[in-house]
């Protein structure tokens, strides 16, 4: 490497990691950038038409994940304003059924203008079925995020209770676009 | 994102702009002597996973010796002769972002350009190198295009982008040719198979190295001046040479290396495809062979038609063969130690022509 850049030791550079290495990690740092002409209407900007299901159903995460409680089974996708973020989707990399995931484990990585993008599960538990369509046209997500477009099914645990408290209704989610 | 269409490279465009939108945030700059991919990809995803870019953004510079790099949902039998780059010891590595497959040697140089989500911007990072050029030789004829390539002349691609984003951080990185074997270039990344799949395509370019529109252009000077541009738009910055194999400095990148360059990641991450090939056999005619394969391993054989000396082959090799590697060295192993009761000739010419998918 050329001479003229300024090469410190190793020791300086472990005290550098040591510094930005990260302990804590601050929620309120995780939103998108914002879209420079989001539509007016809010509720279109979440994906949800005057023909959508009950909204009151669905929650979301401040990474951009909805999920849609029906009994013991959670139905889960990425928002309208995701796929808006993300261009067009070109493939969508699914979980096995059967995988156990945690509440915010990367369940999922779909890519989109040469950009793999992680995504983020709402809530732990158990695949129990994915949304194979989306291997052969994942262009269904951008179509339809919150309803053709959904990604997997998960049977949820015990502490579902917990963690749905801890997720964003959805005004509180709109919140966290402006 | 770029801006649709060309964006050309008037001063106002490149010149000013890095300069003048400094960042609040510090910078760390790091270089590393060393040229291993799978090292350097395994210190980009420990990155990505274990530090914090909210005040400081980071750029990397590294190059590695000769690689195909393909993207994180392509196929390697479908970009690269994989056989005849094993056997040249040539890498073939699957990165964890996006995008394409690219050939990397010590003339290609790789900039990282990691950061937070709010601050992922790839147009403003490859104007970073668009104004470097630009400073270096005023008269190079350098664009952005709306697939994030970095365009000589209108129409050679010198650098392809792609990335990784997670709800935290992100990193964009880059190729830059600059005295790369073009030669190898073409080879590495032609592959002959039939092959149906999903996978990411990539798109096909035509390539120049920046060394043939300006002979002075060294890595030295181009690295010194995309430091010193990146570092005027931050608000201060620190330059370090780092091993990317550094277990103190990056405790578990080990393990990162160990599995990005694994069998299981780099074929075993293939989304399922399927080939086929037909030949002519001299008594029988027109035979088709198709395989499908799944995670890397064969899942299924068909061989058609399913006229009666057929279908005891057939149902022979697939007991066989489900289950094993999509490999050379596997498959080869595997049909030469198979001793079929069967039409020997037959079989030589199915199992020849199964093992000719891979070479």
């Amino acid at each position: 490497m050329s001479q003229s850049l300024i090469l410190k030791s190793a020791r300086d550079a472990t005290r550098v990691f040591s510094k930005i290495v990260q302990k804590t990690l601050p929620i309120s740092k995780n939103k998108l950038p914002p879209v420079p002409h989001l539509p007016h209407n809010v509720l279109r900007s979440c994906g949800f038409h005057n023909s959508a299901p009950n909204y009151s159903k669905f929650l979301f995460t401040d990474s951009h994940e909805w999920i849609k409680i029906d009994g013991d089974v959670g139905t889960i996708g990425i928002t309208n304003y995701a796929q808006e973020q993300l261009g067009d989707i070109v493939f969508c990399e699914l979980p096995e059924v059967a995988t156990e995931f945690s509440k915010g484990d990367i369940f999922a990585t779909v890519e989109s203008v040469k950009a793999a993008s992680d995504l983020y599960i709402p809530i732990s538990g158990e695949v129990v079925e994915v949304n194979e369509k989306l291997v052969d046209t994942p262009a269904i997500i951008n179509e339809s995020p919150t309803e053709d477009g959904w990604l997997v099914m998960v049977k949820l645990t015990s502490s579902a209770d917990d963690e749905l408290s801890e997720l964003l209704t959805q005004t509180d989610y709109e919140k966290t676009l402006n | 994102m770029c801006a649709r269409g060309l964006l050309r490279n008037s001063a106002s465009n490149y010149f000013k702009s890095p300069a003048r939108r400094k960042s609040t945030k510090k910078c760390i700059v790091y270089t590393t002597k060393a040229t291993d991919p799978y090292q350097n990809l395994a210190f980009e995803d420990w990155m990505y996973e274990k530090v914090d870019f909210s005040s400081s953004n980071c750029l990397f510079i590294w190059r590695n010796e000769p690689s195909v790099i393909i993207g994180r949902h392509q196929n390697p039998w479908k970009e690269c002769p994989v056989t005849d780059l094993l056997r040249r010891e040539i890498h073939i590595c699957r990165r964890r972002s996006g995008g394409g497959a690219v050939y990397h040697d010590l003339g290609n140089i790789n900039f990282t350009f990691f950061s937070d989500r709010s601050s992922y911007d790839r147009c403003s990072n490859l104007r970073v190198i668009v104004a470097a050029l630009q400073q270096l030789s005023p008269n190079l004829d350098v664009a952005i295009n709306k697939r994030d390539d970095i365009i000589l002349n209108d129409r050679h691609k010198i650098s392809g982008s792609s990335s990784k984003l997670g709800r935290r951080s992100t990193y964009h990185h880059c190729t830059m040719l600059l005295d790369a074997n073009k030669t190898q270039v073409i080879k590495t990344l032609s592959a002959k198979i039939d092959i149906t799949c999903k996978a990411t395509s990539s798109v096909r370019s035509s390539v120049l190295n920046l060394v043939d529109a300006d002979n002075h252009l060294t890595f030295d000077l181009i690295c010194n001046k995309v430091v010193d541009i990146y570092q005027r738009k931050h608000a201060s910055s620190e330059v370090y040479e780092i091993s990317t194999n550094d277990e103190k400095l990056l405790p578990g990148v080990g393990k990162y290396r160990e599995e990005l360059s694994s069998w299981e990641w780099i074929f075993g991450k293939t989304p399922e495809f399927s080939l086929k090939r037909e030949f002519l056999n001299e008594a029988l005619g027109k035979i088709l062979i198709q395989l499908h394969v799944k995670k890397g391993f064969i899942e299924n054989v068909e061989i058609i038609p399913g006229l009666d000396e057929m279908v005891a082959i057939t149902t022979f090799l697939q007991t066989r063969m489900v289950g094993c590697r999509f490999s050379s060295q596997d498959l080869t192993h595997l049909l030469s130690s198979l001793v079929p009761p069967l039409d020997q000739k037959l079989y030589r010419s199915i199992s020849d022509n199964i093992l000719s998918f891979l070479q």
